[in-house]
C-alpha cells in the first residue's frame, strides 16, 4: 500500500489529497486520468487523433513525392518485407466456422496460435487428453491429433506460434496417480453407483514443439514434478523473437522458462512474489526483442484478526528478459474479487496492465496502469464508469505504442485509449451489444497482429463480431464472424497475423460428437489479404 | 496433545484441558467452576464437534454429535459422544474417508440410545452431479457399523433428515432431483429401516409439489403412535408463485400421507424453522415476504392456525427449542431499524399461548454494506425438561473484525427472564463465531462455540451450574 501511495502522491496536489492510506485516497487517484489531470471525451480524443493523422498524412505525401524513387529502390514499397506489406493490407472476409471437436461434456477452452502467414494451430483439452488441429494459410484443417500421452491425464493447455510457423504446446500432466473405485450398493445388493477418483501422483508441465512445416517432436518436461495440482498450474506461453517463453504457477511462486525454436531449454527462473498469497490468473506478454511482462493476481486473507477475514486480491507485475526478472511491483491492493489482469507490451518498451477492480459496496470498474520505462509504473487509472459493473478487460498496444483497453459493461462493450503521454480517453461505447469474455473465463479478445494493428472480438447473443484497429486507431466497423454460437458466451479467443489473416475460436453447443450432444470447438478464419490489394 | 481430567466439587463439572491450546477466547487451563453461573471456557478434545454439528440426545442425558470433517479434497463423517454431565470425548470416524465431498450429516437415537447417522456422499464425474444417501448405525459397544447406501445417485441432495421412531423403526428423508424420463425432477424421498433391520423405500412428495427444503428438525417421531411427522417448505417449479409449507406423516405401515399445506404462506415465505419436543408437539416458524414472523404448532389434535408473532418485522431464520411438555422458545432477530438490531424471544407456554415478545439484547450495526450481514447474533437456544431455557449469542462489537464474546440469558419455566450473563469474553475481536446450546441433566446448560477456519478459537464450551 505504501508503494501505491508513493506513486499516487506523484503528480497530485498535496492539498487535494485525502489522508494517506485511506480508501478515499485510492479512489480519488483511480478516478483521475494521469498527466493532464483531465479525462477527455471521445470527441476530443477523435479530434486529437485526426490532428495526428493529418500530420502523418502530410509527412507521408511529402515522403512519397520526394522519396518515392528511394523507397522503391530500398524495397519498402513493393518489396518483400512481410510486415511493411501487410501494414496496408485490408482485411478479407470471414469464412464459416469449422467444427474441429464436438461432444464435449464441459465447455472447452480452446487456445489459438497463428503464424506470420496466417497458418493456425488450435489446442484444447477433452476428457484428460490434449488435442490439436492445424490449418496452413489458405489451406484446410487437419484432422485433430492427440498431443498428450494416452496413459496420463492431461489438461489446461496453452500454445504459441512464431511468425515462421514454429509452435509450442504446453499442458499439465498428472502422473503415477492411482484410481480409487468405490462401488455403492443398495441394501438389497443392487448397484447404486460407482465413484471413481484418481488420487495421488505428481503434476508436471509438458511441452511439445513443432518446427515450421515439420512434425510434432517428442514431449519434454519443462517443470519439476509436484504433488499438488497448483505445482504446475496456469501455464502461459508466448512466442519470442528466438523461441518461446513459458510461465506457470508452482505453489506459492511463479516460474518461467525459455525454449528455443530448436528445443534448447534455458534454466527455470523464479519471479519473486510481491506478497504471501499464491499467484493466480497469469497474463504474459512479450515484444519482438524478448522483453517480457508477466502480471498476476495474489490472493491473501484480509481483515483482522490476520488470516481470518474475507480474501482480498492484489495485482502484481514484473518485467524481465533472458537474464531474469525484475522486482515485482504491486499495482493494486485490497480488491475483493479476482481482478483477472491482462498484460501487453509495446514496440518501444512501454507496457500496460488492465484489470477489474472491485471494492466493497461499489460496482466493479476497469483500471489500468502503464509504464514507459521498465518497472516505473504509473499509478492505476480508472477507465470505466463506476455507475455499472464492468468486467473482462483486455489490453493491447498497437504499432504506434498506443494502449487500448476494452471491456464489458452489462451486455455491451466499451474501450479506452491511452495517448502518447499516457492519458486515457473517457470510455467509448460501441453503440451495440457485445461481451468480451465468457463470464469469469478470461479469453484473449483484443490482440496485436504483429504488424502494428489490433483486432478486437466481441460476443453477442448467439454471435461474434470483430473490429479492426488500424495502426493509430480507431476501431473500424464491426464484422460479423458468426451468428451461430448457440450461446451468448461463445467467444473463445481471437488471434491475428501480420498477413491480415485472423481467427476466432468459438465455443459452441449443440452438435453431436463422438460422445453425443455437447459443447464443441469451432474456428472461423479470415484469410490474408490478396497480394494485389497491397499498397 | 495430552489430556487430564479434573473432577470438580459437587461432582458435576469435569473439565478437559488441552495443554498448549491457544484461543482468542482465552479458554482456561485450570478451571474452577463457580457455584452458580458460567464456568470457564474449556477447549473440547479434538477432533471436536463444531457448533454446526447435528446433536441427538439420549434418554439418559448423554448425546451424540455428527459432522463432516473436510481435509482438503477429502471428507469424512465424524461423531463424538457427550456424557450427561456435558463432557465431550474426542471424535471418531463414522465411515471411511471419502475423496469426494460429503454433506448434510444428521443423527438420531432410538429409545435404547443407539444412534444412526445419515449423510449425502457427492460425486461429480465429468461435470455431472450425483449424491448418494448413506447411513451407519452404532453397535452396542459404540462402534459404527458398516455404511449402507440408501439411494441411487440423485442429481444432488439438498437436505437430509432422520428420526428414530418409538416402534424401533428409523426413517431417513431427503430432498433431491431424481431422473424421470430423461429429465431431473424434484422429489422428497424416504428410506425406513424396520426394527429387524430391513430397509424399505418410499416417495414422500412428487415433482408436483415443487422444490422442497427440509429444515433442521423438520422430521420427528410422534411418541406413542409409531409414526413420524415431516414438515418442509416448497417452492413451485417453474418458479414465480407462492411457496407452501407442507406436512406429511409416516404411518405404521410405512406409507406417507398425502402432503397437505398447513397454511397459505403467501409469496416469498422463507426461513422455515422447526422443533419438536419429546411429547411430540411441533413448533414451526417462518417469515413472510413482509417480514412477519408466523408460528404454527401441532399436537395430537393436529396443526393450529398460524399466528403472527408480535414485535414487528423480523429477519433471518428463527431458532426454536421445544420442551417436554409443549412449551417452546422462539428466538429471532428483529428487522434492523435505523442501524440498530434487536435479538428477541417469544415464549410459548404449554397451552400454546404466546407470551410477550422479549428483547434480549440490542446492538448497532456497522455502516453499509456490512449491514447485509445483519446482526451476526448467531443465536442458539436450548430448553430443559423443567421448561427452563437458555439463549446464547455472540456478544456485541459487531464489526468487520468480528465479535467480542458470547453472552446468554436464562428464562424460567414460568417465563421470568434473568439478567444478561457473560459466557466468555474474547481478548480481541473474532470473526465467524458460531454458537450452539444444549440442556444438560440437573438443570444445567452447556454453550459451545468456535470460529470457522480459525485454529486460535477451536470448539470450546462452558457449562452453567445452578
Amino acid at each position: 500500500m505504501k508503494a501505491i501511495e508513493e506513486r499516487l502522491r506523484a503528480g497530485r496536489p498535496p492539498q487535494a489529497e485525502p489522508p494517506p492510506g485511506t480508501e478515499e485516497r485510492l479512489r480519488l487517484a483511480l478516478s483521475q486520468p494521469r498527466r493532464d489531470q483531465r479525462a477527455r471525451s471521445p470527441e476530443e480524443w477523435r479530434r486529437d487523433s485526426r490532428r495526428r493523422g493529418g500530420r502523418l498524412l502530410s509527412i507521408a505525401v511529402l515522403a512519397l513525392i520526394g522519396g518515392a524513387a528511394v523507397a522503391y529502390a530500398t524495397g519498402v514499397i513493393g518489396g518483400e518485407s512481410r510486415q511493411e506489406a501487410a501494414a496496408v493490407a485490408s482485411p478479407g472476409e470471414w469464412g464459416p466456422a469449422t467444427v474441429l471437436s464436438g461432444g464435449h461434456r464441459r465447455p472447452p477452452v480452446p487456445r489459438l496460435g497463428i503464424d506470420g502467414d496466417g497458418g493456425l494451430l488450435v489446442v484444447w483439452s477433452r476428457g484428460g487428453a490434449v488435442e490439436a488441429a492445424t490449418r496452413p494459410a489458405s489451406g484446410s484443417w487437419t484432422r485433430p491429433v492427440r498431443l498428450s500421452s494416452a496413459a496420463v491425464p492431461s489438461g489446461d493447455p496453452a500454445v504459441a506460434v512464431t511468425p515462421d510457423g514454429s509452435a509450442l504446446a504446453v499442458w499439465q500432466e498428472r502422473r503415477d496417480g492411482r484410481v480409487e473405485r468405490q462401488v455403492l450398493r443398495l441394501p438389497d445388493g443392487s448397484l447404486a453407483g460407482v465413484i471413481t477418483r484418481r488420487v495421488g501422483g505428481s503434476y508436471t508441465l509438458v511441452a511439445r514443439r513443432r518446427s515450421a512445416g515439420g512434425a510434432w517432436q517428442a514431449p519434454i518436461d519443462i517443470s519439476e514434478a509436484g504433488g499438488n495440482r497448483r505445482d504446475a498450474a496456469d501455464p502461459r506461453v508466448v512466442s519470442t523473437g528466438d523461441g518461446f517463453l513459458v510461465a506457470w504457477v508452482r505453489g506459492d511462486r511463479l516460474e518461467t522458462r525459455r525454449i528455443g525454436r530448436d528445443g534448447t531449454l534455458d534454466e527455470t527462473l523464479s519471479v519473486d512474489p510481491a506478497g504471501e498469497g499464491p499467484p493466480r490468473q497469469l497474463a504474459l506478454a512479450v515484444d519482438a526483442e524478448g522483453e517480457a511482462l508477466v502480471a498476476w493476481t495474489e490472493r491473501t486473507r484480509g481483515g483482522e484478526p490476520a488470516g481470518h477475514g474475507l480474501p482480498v486480491h492484489s495485482v502484481v507485475a514484473a518485467r524481465g528478459d533472458r537474464g531474469g526478472w525484475g522486482d515485482p511491483v504491486t499495482l493494486a491492493e485490497g480488491l475483493v474479487q479476482a481482478p483477472q489482469p491482462t498484460a501487453a507490451v509495446g514496440p518501444d518498451g512501454q507496457a500496460a496492465v488492465a484489470y477489474t477492480a472491485t471494492t466493497p459496496g461499489r460496482p466493479s470498474y476497469i483500471a489500468a496502469s502503464l509504464t514507459f520505462d521498465g518497472d516505473d509504473w504509473e499509478a492505476p487509472v480508472s477507465l470505466s464508469s463506476e455507475a455499472r459493473s464492468s468486467y473482462a478487460p483486455n489490453v493491447a498496444i498497437d504499432g504506434d505504442g498506443r494502449a487500448v483497453v476494452h471491456w464489458s459493461v452489462g451486455a455491451a462493450t466499451q474501450f479506452s485509449v491511452a495517448d502518447e503521454g499516457g492519458g486515457w480517453s473517457a470510455p467509448v461505447g460501441y453503440g451495440s451489444g457485445g461481451l468480451v469474455g465468457q463470464y469469469s473465463t478470461a479469453v484473449p479478445a483484443l490482440v496485436p497482429d504483429g504488424a502494428g494493428r489490433l483486432i478486437g472480438a466481441f460476443g453477442q447473443h448467439a454471435g461474434i463480431h470483430v473490429r479492426d484497429w488500424p495502426r493509430g486507431g480507431p476501431f473500424g466497423l464491426p464484422h460479423l464472424v458468426t451468428d451461430a454460437t448457440g450461446s451468448q458466451f461463445g467467444l473463445g479467443g481471437v488471434a491475428a497475423s501480420p498477413s491480415g489473416a485472423a481467427a476466432v475460436a468459438v465455443v459452441g453447443f449443440g452438435l453431436k460428437g463422438p460422445r453425443g450432444r455437447g459443447w464443441d470447438v469451432r474456428v472461423a478464419v479470415r484469410e490474408a489479404a490478396a497480394t494485389g490489394e497491397r499498397g | 496433545m495430552r489430556w487430564r481430567v479434573r473432577v470438580a466439587s459437587l461432582g458435576v463439572v469435569v473439565a478437559l484441558v488441552a495443554t498448549g491450546c491457544r484461543g482468542g477466547s482465552d479458554p482456561t487451563t485450570d478451571p474452577a467452576p463457580p457455584a452458580v453461573g458460567w464456568g470457564p471456557p474449556v477447549v473440547l478434545p479434538a477432533p471436536a464437534p463444531p457448533s454446526s454439528a447435528a446433536v441427538a440426545e439420549r434418554p439418559d442425558g448423554s448425546a451424540v454429535a455428527v459432522w463432516v470433517d473436510r481435509q482438503g479434497a477429502a471428507a469424512q463423517v465424524m461423531s463424538a459422544e457427550r456424557d450427561a454431565q456435558g463432557i465431550w470425548s474426542p471424535g471418531v470416524r463414522v465411515g471411511a474417508e471419502s475423496p469426494t465431498p460429503i454433506q448434510g450429516a444428521r443423527v438420531a437415537v432410538d429409545s435404547d440410545g443407539v444412534a444412526t447417522a445419515v449423510w449425502a456422499l457427492w460425486d461429480r464425474p465429468g461435470g455431472a452431479v450425483f449424491a448418494f444417501v448413506q447411513s451407519a448405525r452404532q453397535a452396542p459397544d459404540g462402534a459404527w457399523e458398516e455404511v449402507q447406501t440408501l439411494s441411487r445417485g440423485t442429481n444432488g441432495v439438498s437436505e437430509i433428515l432422520a428420526a428414530a421412531l418409538d416402534d424401533g423403526r428409523f426413517t431417513v428423508v431427503w430432498s433431491g432431483s431424481e431422473r424421470r424420463n430423461g429429465s431431473y425432477v424434484p422429489e422428497v424421498r424416504s428410506a425406513t429401516r424396520s426394527a429387524s433391520g430391513t430397509w424399505s423405500f418410499a416417495r414422500v412428495a412428487s415433482r408436483t409439489r415443487g422444490d422442497g427444503y427440509l429444515p433442521p428438525g423438520g422430521l420427528a417421531a410422534v411418541p406413542g403412535e409409531g409414526s413420524a411427522r415431516l414438515i418442509w417448505s416448497t417452492l413451485p417449479r417453474p418458479p414465480g408463485g407462492p411457496g407452501q409449507i407442507l406436512t406429511s406423516t409416516l404411518d405404521a405401515r410405512g406409507a406417507w400421507s398425502t402432503p397437505r399445506a398447513i397454511a397459505p404462506t403467501g409469496p416469498q415465505a422463507s426461513d422455515l424453522a422447526v422443533a419438536t419436543g419429546t411429547d411430540g408437539t411441533t413448533t414451526a416458524a417462518w417469515r413472510t415476504g413482509t417480514g412477519t414472523l408466523r408460528v404454527a404448532r401441532t399436537s395430537r389434535a393436529g396443526w393450529s392456525t398460524p399466528r403472527s408473532g408480535p414485535g414487528g418485522p423480523v429477519t433471518g431464520r428463527a431458532e426454536i427449542a421445544a420442551g417436554s411438555g409443549g412449551e417452546a422458545l422462539v428466538v429471532v432477530e428483529g428487522a434492523p431499524v435505523q442501524g440498530r438490531s434487536e435479538l428477541r424471544a417469544l415464549r410459548i407456554d404449554r397451552s400454546g399461548s404466546f407470551g410477550p415478545i422479549r428483547t434480549l439484547a440490542r446492538r448497532s450495526l456497522p455502516p453499509p454494506p456490512l449491514d447485509e450481514l445483519r446482526g451476526q447474533w448467531s443465536p442458539a437456544v436450548a430448553i430443559d425438561t423443567d421448561g427452563r431455557a437458555v439463549v446464547a449469542w455472540t456478544a456485541s462489537r459487531t464489526t468487520s473484525d468480528g465479535v467480542g464474546g458470547v453472552r446468554a440469558r436464562l428464562v424460567t419455566g414460568a417465563g421470568n427472564w434473568g439478567p444478561l450473563e457473560t459466557v466468555s469474553t474474547f481478548s480481541s475481536p473474532v470473526a465467524s463465531v458460531t454458537v450452539s446450546a444444549d440442556a444438560l441433566t440437573g438443570g444445567e446448560f452447556q454453550v459451545r462455540w468456535q470460529a470457522d477456519r480459525n485454529p486460535d478459537v477451536p470448539p470450546q464450551a462452558s457449562i452453567r451450574t445452578n
